[in-house]
């Protein structure tokens, strides 16, 4: 019984590892994809127009 | 159209995992050991072994991409070694924690400083002090050159790890792939090998994700920069 815990916890392990990274990046993209407005913004507002990034 | 292609791709790559899960628990024998704990903690061991195949897979791949850096000095290569370094670390730290779990049922400790354990932490570390590094270091060439320096020196350390079950005397498992004697049963090695392939899929796929992040990441900051001066 013991074995089968630990053969659970491996398996979460990696499957935690292996999704939590993919969240990670995840975030990442929406951050810079804020960023990104931010900047087309940034740019519109110094040229008055709307400006492609 | 391209993320057409990358659903696609993640579909395949869900089925592959599905697959996989499917043969280790349902379809290859279990091992003929001295306890059951044995028979069951060795069901570890599929996704063990092809975790710590993809941290020397990203480690040679920090190495090639710090060696064309250097030769090149092209940031391209600068930021592959970089997006193959915080996979490595991701995937020698699933295989640091996935065998003290296989460890504690069969030996009944978690760890014993041994030649492999003890050379996997220090790859662990290496690749660590890299993205520390980076992190800490201000952009330039400078922290692109010291970098570069580490992944190439790092990886020095990948053959001890992989060698050192055979030069030293070590409580880790021999090797059942890749020796001579070939222990690994059929349907265990096809098992092993599927697997394997499915996670060189995985690298392939997230090294292709950070990849482009990291490119879009270091496209804003120029531009920010350029607006500041500006």
């Amino acid at each position: 019984m013991d074995a089968y815990i630990y053969l659970f916890f491996a398996y979460s392990i990696i499957w935690l590892g292996i999704f939590g990274f993919m969240w990670y990046m995840n975030k990442k993209a929406n951050h810079l994809e804020q960023e990104m407005t931010l900047l087309k913004e940034l740019i519109d507002a110094k040229s008055g127009g709307s400006v492609d990034v | 159209m391209k993320s057409i292609i990358d659903k696609a791709f993640l579909i395949v790559l869900l089925l592959a995992f599905l697959t996989s899960l499917y043969l280790i628990f349902n379809w290859v024998p279990q091992i003929k050991a001295s306890n059951s704990a044995e028979q069951i903690a060795q069901k570890i061991f599929y996704f063990h072994v092809p975790s710590a195949w993809l941290g020397f897979l990203a480690c040679f791949i920090v190495f090639v991409a710090s060696v064309v850096y250097l030769w090149t000095r092209k940031r391209q290569f600068e930021l592959i070694a970089v997006a193959s370094a915080e996979i490595g670390i991701l995937f020698i730290t699933l295989v640091l924690i996935t065998g003290p779990i296989w460890a504690k049922p069969v030996w009944g400790i978690w760890w014993t400083w041994d030649a492999r354990l003890t050379s996997s932490l220090i790859l662990w570390l290496i690749y660590v002090a890299f993205l520390m590094l980076r992190r800490y270091l201000p952009d330039g060439s400078k922290r692109a050159n010291l970098t570069a320096v580490v992944g190439i020196i790092g990886f020095i350390d990948v053959p001890i790890v992989y060698y050192s079950i055979r030069w030293w005397e070590t409580q880790h498992p021999k090797a059942v792939i890749a020796s001579s004697d070939g222990s690994l049963a059929a349907p265990m090695f096809f098992t092993f090998m599927f697997t394997l392939a499915t996670f060189t899929l995985l690298y392939v796929y997230l090294m292709k994700k950070r990849y482009q992040l990291l490119k879009l990441e270091d496209t804003l900051n120029k531009q920010f920069k350029e607006m500041e001066i500006l």
